[in-house]
């Protein structure tokens, strides 16, 4: 308690005077648009006024049918969500992806397997596969030997794959989440067993491995779309377009910046690079 | 108030967390400080409950004598042992360090060796062409690898400057457009959460 204490005033004494923090400003304003864009995209969600719908995405649609493969091969159904934390964004967006697989392998009676390499994110995928199955009606058939903490040690974490992979067999792997290195190796590996593959990632690093080796692939923000694409839920589909009217926001900035440049006006460009 | 509860106590904690990144006074209050820490507390603890687990699974391999139980036997001597070993000696004992460089870090990189492999294999799937797109995708990639090696430039005079152009324009672009929707969408995840909106990882299904 005192040394809670301590680093409460110490904290205290170094934030400097002022409204808003120094240099945030800029970053305040920004999250403030998109809070409102937000907002106002929520709240006519929330009217029932009409929003635009989400364009199609193969890798989501695919779900179903590659879970569907693995019960007519009577093979189960590998998921991973890579190698982060629960503070990772990409962990979070995958939580609510390997809900919708978790309740669908459970109405299909296919066995899911899950992989973990952190204790806290384990301990979670326990309880989301678990309430999945009881949402499904099914929950006699949750086994809590195929979830799986491996390690946290990344290689290791693979070579425990590995091991699922070639133990198991699955029909199906599906890799949603933040991957680095191991992520081509998992998925040769699911390659080499025949496995249909499903591979959602937010690292622009690894998106080419994804797009070579995967069957059906995400890329980037696709990933984060994912939950109110397969919840159909209006309030969370609301967010997805005001992100989309954000990003044309960004783009006529960008396109103003150049223009700014081009048509010899330094003081407008100078301003759009120190925002 | 299963589900209730929790999302309180994270959008609560999350709204004092943000507000301290741009209010001083909120700042000056230091609370923002005290979630940092109570988040590696939480780890810690959650580590441990690791151990208990993975105690409580192994063990019951071991006393149900369930098939590959022998591995559990030794992953508990390893674990224990390991754990043991840093307890008494400090982490930073040469012991504990040797045992760490000389096992732990060469099966690591014995792993990551594979990947030159599984990169080669992963090459022969996909590099077929299949379609205009996956043509694209060869011969950019044909054109920055011939490129990037001396041969390059021995076969046509200022191929290494096409490889360059081809890595700095097209493709720089593309990953900063594909990095522009990530930072978008993981900003809307977070604000999603903070107004309870995204319940996913609370239950698994809003």
């Amino acid at each position: 308690m005192a040394s809670w204490i301590a680093a409460t005033k110490a904290a205290a004494t170094k934030a400097p005077a002022g409204l808003l923090l120094s240099g945030s400003a800029v970053s305040f304003v920004a999250i403030a648009v998109f809070g409102i864009l937000v907002w106002l995209m929520v709240s006519r969600a929330r009217s029932g006024q009409a929003l635009r719908p989400i364009r199609r995405l193969t890798a989501l649609d695919a779900i179903d049918e590659v879970i569907g493969r693995s019960t007519e091969m009577g093979q189960p159904v590998h998921y991973t969500m890579g190698l982060q934390g629960i503070t990772d964004s990409g962990t979070i967006a995958s939580l609510p992806v390997l809900g919708y697989v978790a309740g669908q392998c459970a109405r299909y009676d296919t066995r899911l397997i899950q992989t973990s390499n952190d204790p806290i994110v384990y301990a979670l995928v326990c309880e989301i596969i678990q309430q999945a199955y009881l949402e499904a009606g099914r929950p006699e058939a949750y086994n809590p030997d195929d979830v799986r903490f491996l390690t946290q040690t990344q290689f290791a974490y693979t070579a425990g794959v590995f091991e699922v992979l070639q133990r198991e067999r699955p029909g199906a792997q599906v890799l949603f989440g933040d991957f680095f290195g191991e992520a081509l190796m998992i998925i040769e590996a699911g390659a080499a067993v025949g496995a249909v593959q499903i591979g959602a990632t937010q690292d622009v690093q690894q998106v080419p491995f994804f797009v070579a080796g995967c069957d059906y692939y995400l890329i980037g923000e696709e990933m984060y779309a994912a939950s109110a694409y397969l919840s159909h839920d209006p309030l969370l589909t609301g967010t997805i377009v005001a992100e989309d009217l954000y990003k044309f926001l960004i783009f006529a900035l960008i396109v103003a910046g150049v223009l700014a440049v081009n048509l010899g006006l330094p003081g407008f460009a100078t301003f759009l690079k120190n925002v | 108030m299963r589900k209730e509860g929790p999302l309180i106590v994270m959008v609560g904690a999350a709204l004092v967390v943000v507000i301290a990144h741009y209010i001083t006074a909120i700042n000056r209050t230091g609370f923002s400080t005290s979630f940092d820490n109570w988040v590696s507390v939480t780890m810690a603890v959650a580590v441990g409950l690791g151990l208990v687990g993975m105690t409580q699974v192994h063990m019951g391999n071991v006393v149900k004598r369930r098939a590959g139980f022998g591995y559990s036997i030794l992953f508990l001597i390893v674990m224990y042992g390991f754990a043991l070993l840093g307890l008494i000696t400090g982490t930073g004992a040469p012991a504990f360090n040797w045992l760490f460089q000389n096992l732990d870090v060469p099966l690591g990189s014995t792993v990551f060796a594979l990947l030159a492999f599984q990169t080669l294999s992963a090459i022969y799937r996909t590099f077929r062409f299949r379609s205009f797109e996956v043509a694209v995708f060869i011969l950019a990639g044909v054109a920055v690898l011939v490129g990037s090696a001396p041969i390059g430039d021995f076969l046509i005079p200022h191929w290494s400057s096409l490889s360059s152009w081809l890595l700095s324009v097209p493709v720089s672009s593309g990953f900063r457009a594909v990095a522009l929707g990530v930072y978008l969408g993981s900003f809307g995840v977070a604000l999603r959460i903070l107004l309870g909106l995204e319940r996913g990882h609370l239950t698994g299904a809003r």
